[in-house]
């Protein structure tokens, strides 16, 4: 990451918070590793993930229909090649399948660039630009104090970044997960994949790490964005069987529903005859499905809270980072919405009970979110 | 009785004593039970609300819509907290003002609170009661056969029986054989009638055709039915008639069980209209001819009437006869045919409020006794058998063939995981 674009990113970061977007600042797309390849003359061998390209900026809000929109922002200081450079953002804001690209230069944009802008649906600003754009979306939301105006803030971005790198390495396969394979893996796999990911490392993470305890924050912010992808998806055949369609949704499909099914019912009775052992779960469905019906069912009725939530969400995960308190949450101004906080609160508390990590998570964010007092579950317990 | 059971029969001993004065010592032995009922009732209401910024509101709603007594109410958030279906409990003063709710909406939400009623550890009295209100829920017993029935305790029983006349949750009426009990949710219209029938046929009969009646609401009278067929006559069951192809009437008997007084009473009217969709759509289920309407066909025709942007039923010939009384009742329009030229009448939905509460009364009426029934899980069953048996003869050979891996629970689960999608990478 270069440290000279940091200001245009979050710059461009603002922006975006103007024009109703969540966000995120560096996100990385590379390629699954372990895929065996071969050559002429040397045998089959696993390849080790190698990096497509990163997003400087990525902003999502949700339209109507549960629709997840997506904007990039490709950012650099220097003018140079920003031609040529239309045409990667073209094929990067393709892969990602973004509604909306930007190119921001801090001098200049080519002038040939300029005229690709148009040809190629891509937005192309320079820094002055920028602030023009930023004055045409006015905001109510408190843009220019603390906790909201931090997300703008070059060092402390910096800081944060630092602190999800600077992760203990033991943690590398989650973070690898939440930097890179969530990113590229399929949609529907999320829902169960953050899941396994956060078991694993459950016993690594603990709630009184403020960096851990916005890693989580962060995973309920992923975990939003996938669920409100499954009401999407699940909404335009089972609005009203949301049973079926989650099970549907999670298991890959009709096809996978069906075959994953079949699959089940043979391991249950290789299970009954005493091939696999009773206690091995073999059922299609997660253990915790039932919890997460209840919890799409509770975003699927507050379609307009949603994005608050992820805000909500995003901004709590910077503030933890940064060590730094909300001493309430009306500090938040007009971007306080009490479902929304309550929403974002009940995707990390199922994260907790499902992937069983530390209840003192829940306690942490609710203390973030709601404004509720923290109280340590373990202390709780030791009275 | 199973947790579902339990909770539900909670909350129907709340619903009973809220006829009783509440400070009244007669509730005293049932004050855990009724803390469930009253925890059903309130996690029924704030369901869905995700926030409850003014819980004192709330407070006064639950004491004037459920009877929840006020000095209860922090008791009973406590019990939903325990629960984990409320959280962030905010006190000032010792008052409940604000929380956060996740009432389940498909869970179990009347399991849980059995389990909760369960470890409450309730007193034998409780149990027996809850016991005694769910065997009343089937068909009135004659009280010395309700020890028998319902695996009371006998010693018990003058106690249990005096104590639920007393909250209003067991009624008796005296035949000459002895007292006989019954529950006051059932609608019936004369309950001293219940004494004549139970005289002229005995206490057996009349609970099998009861529970038959509690079974499939809108049950056809048969005429070899000789005890539905005087206990209706007698008036002392609701049974609105049909008129068949034949031009003759038939009636259908209903028995509804309900928890809100007022619809046995002041509201009447909205439980008549219901009892009449019951009859109807009965009578297209049976005596339809080739037009007989399937089971899930029931609901379907009213969900068709409530639906806003819809409301009508395509016009049939059977119409105008078959839907005659709900036509009566003011629940649906005879518009014309909509068909170019068609003679038919097209029964268009009169949409109110008191007819919309009717159509949903039908419906848990007739879904309720399809669920009794519990079709679907002998299905199931056998689909099951029949997918399971081509595989089983390979598995077996290959067992025999090769010795069993060595390999433990956790390694088994992680392949199974993998190849169920379900693994972390």
């Amino acid at each position: 990451m270069s440290e000279l674009d940091l200001g245009l990113k979050v710059a461009a970061r603002r922006l975006l918070w103007r024009m109703g977007y969540t966000t995120r600042i560096d996100v990385q797309l590379r390629s699954v590793g372990g895929v065996a390849t071969a050559s002429a003359g040397s045998p089959r061998r696993s390849a080790g993930a190698e990096s497509f390209t990163d997003l400087d900026v990525l902003g999502l809000t949700i339209s109507g229909g549960y629709r997840v929109e997506s904007a990039i922002v490709d950012c650099k200081t220097t003018a140079k090649g920003s031609t040529g450079r239309m045409f990667w953002v073209r094929g990067v804001a393709d892969l990602f399948a973004a509604d909306a690209a930007y190119m921001l230069r801090e001098t200049d944009v080519s002038h040939a660039a300029r005229q690709l802008a148009n040809r190629l649906h891509i937005t192309a600003l320079n820094s002055k630009e920028l602030a023009q754009a930023e004055a045409f979306h006015p905001s109510d939301l408190p843009l220019n104090s603390g906790p909201v105006s931090w997300l703008f803030d070059r060092d402390k971005t910096q800081k944060v970044l630092h602190a999800f790198s600077g992760l203990d390495g033991r943690l590398r396969e989650l973070r690898d997960y939440r930097e890179f394979d969530y990113w590229v893996g399929e949609e529907y796999r999320s829902l169960t994949q953050i899941v396994e990911q956060l078991r694993l490392s459950s016993r690594l993470l603990s709630p009184r790490n403020p960096h851990h305890v916005s890693l989580v924050i962060d995973f309920a912010w992923l975990y939003t964005v996938s669920l409100t992808h499954a009401i999407e998806n699940i909404r335009k055949a089972y609005i009203s069987d949301l049973d079926l369609g989650l099970s549907q949704y999670i298991l890959g499909g009709p096809n996978g529903f069906s075959e994953k099914k079949e699959l089940s019912k043979m391991l249950a009775h290789l299970s009954q005859n005493g091939a696999i052992p009773q206690d091995v779960y073999v059922d299609p469905l997660p253990s915790y499905h039932s919890r997460l019906l209840e919890l799409t069912a509770r975003l699927q009725r507050r379609p307009a809270h949603i994005l608050s939530a992820l805000r909500l969400l995003e901004v709590g995960a910077f503030t933890a980072a940064l060590k730094e308190k909300i001493s309430a949450p009306t500090d938040t101004g007009a971007l306080y919405d009490e479902v929304g906080a309550k929403l974002a609160a009940d995707v990390v508390n199922f994260l907790v009970t499902t992937s069983d990590l530390d209840s003192g998570f829940t306690a942490r964010a609710r203390s973030i979110l709601l404004g509720e007092e923290f109280v340590d579950p373990e202390s709780v317990k030791s009275r | 009785m199973d947790k579902f059971d339990e909770g539900l029969r909670c909350q129907d001993v709340h619903a009973g004593l809220r006829n009783v004065n509440p400070n009244s010592g007669v509730l005293v032995p049932l004050a855990g039970t009724q803390m469930i009922g009253m925890a059903a009732s309130v996690a029924a209401l704030v369901r869905g609300l995700d926030v409850v910024s003014d819980a004192q509101a709330l407070r006064a709603v639950a004491a004037e819509q459920l009877d929840v007594s006020p000095y209860a109410f922090d008791n009973v958030i406590r019990s939903l907290a325990d629960l984990e279906f409320i959280q962030g409990v905010v006190y000032e003063s010792d008052r409940v003002v604000r929380f956060t709710e996740t009432v389940p909406f498909y869970d179990d939400l009347y399991g849980r609170l059995g389990e909760a009623w369960r470890e409450k550890q309730p007193t034998d009295l409780e149990e027996q009661m809850v016991i005694a209100v769910d065997r009343l829920a089937e068909s009135p017993v004659p009280v010395e056969e309700l020890a028998s029935r319902a695996g009371l305790d006998s010693t018990d029983l003058p106690r249990l029986i005096e104590i639920g006349a007393q909250s209003q949750l067991i009624k008796t009426i005296e035949v000459s054989g002895g007292l006989v009990a019954y529950s006051p949710f059932f609608g019936f219209e004369n309950p001293a009638l219940l004494a004549e029938l139970i005289r002229d046929h005995g206490p057996a009969q009349i609970a099998d055709a009861f529970a038959a009646v509690v079974g499939e609401q809108g049950l056809p009278v048969e005429s070899a039915n000789k005890v539905l067929i005087d206990a209706v006559g007698r008036g002392l069951i609701l049974a609105p008639a049909v008129e068949l192809p034949g031009g003759t009437l038939q009636p259908f008997a209903t028995l509804p069980y309900s928890l809100d007084s007022t619809l046995l009473r002041s509201r009447k009217p909205v439980l008549e209209k219901a009892l009449a969709v019951v009859a109807c759509l009965r009578c297209g289920q049976h005596f339809g001819g080739y037009n007989n309407l399937s089971a899930a066909g029931l609901i379907n025709v009213i969900d068709k009437l409530l639906d806003p942007n819809r409301g009508y039923l395509n016009p049939r010939g059977e119409h105008e006869r078959q839907y005659r009384l709900m036509h009566r009742s003011g629940l649906i329009a005879f518009g014309p045919d909509l068909r170019h030229g068609g003679t038919w009448v097209t029964p268009r939905f009169i949409d109110t409020t008191d007819n919309r509460e009717a159509l949903g009364i039908a419906r848990d009426l007739l879904s309720q006794g399809q669920q009794i029934e519990g079709r679907g899980g002998g299905d199931e069953a056998r689909k099951i058998l029949e997918l399971g048996a081509p595989y089983t003869a390979p598995m077996q050979t290959l067992n025999r063939m090769k010795n069993k891996p060595n390999i433990d629970d956790k390694s088994w689960q992680a392949v199974i995981d993998k190849a169920l999608g379900r693994g972390a990478r």
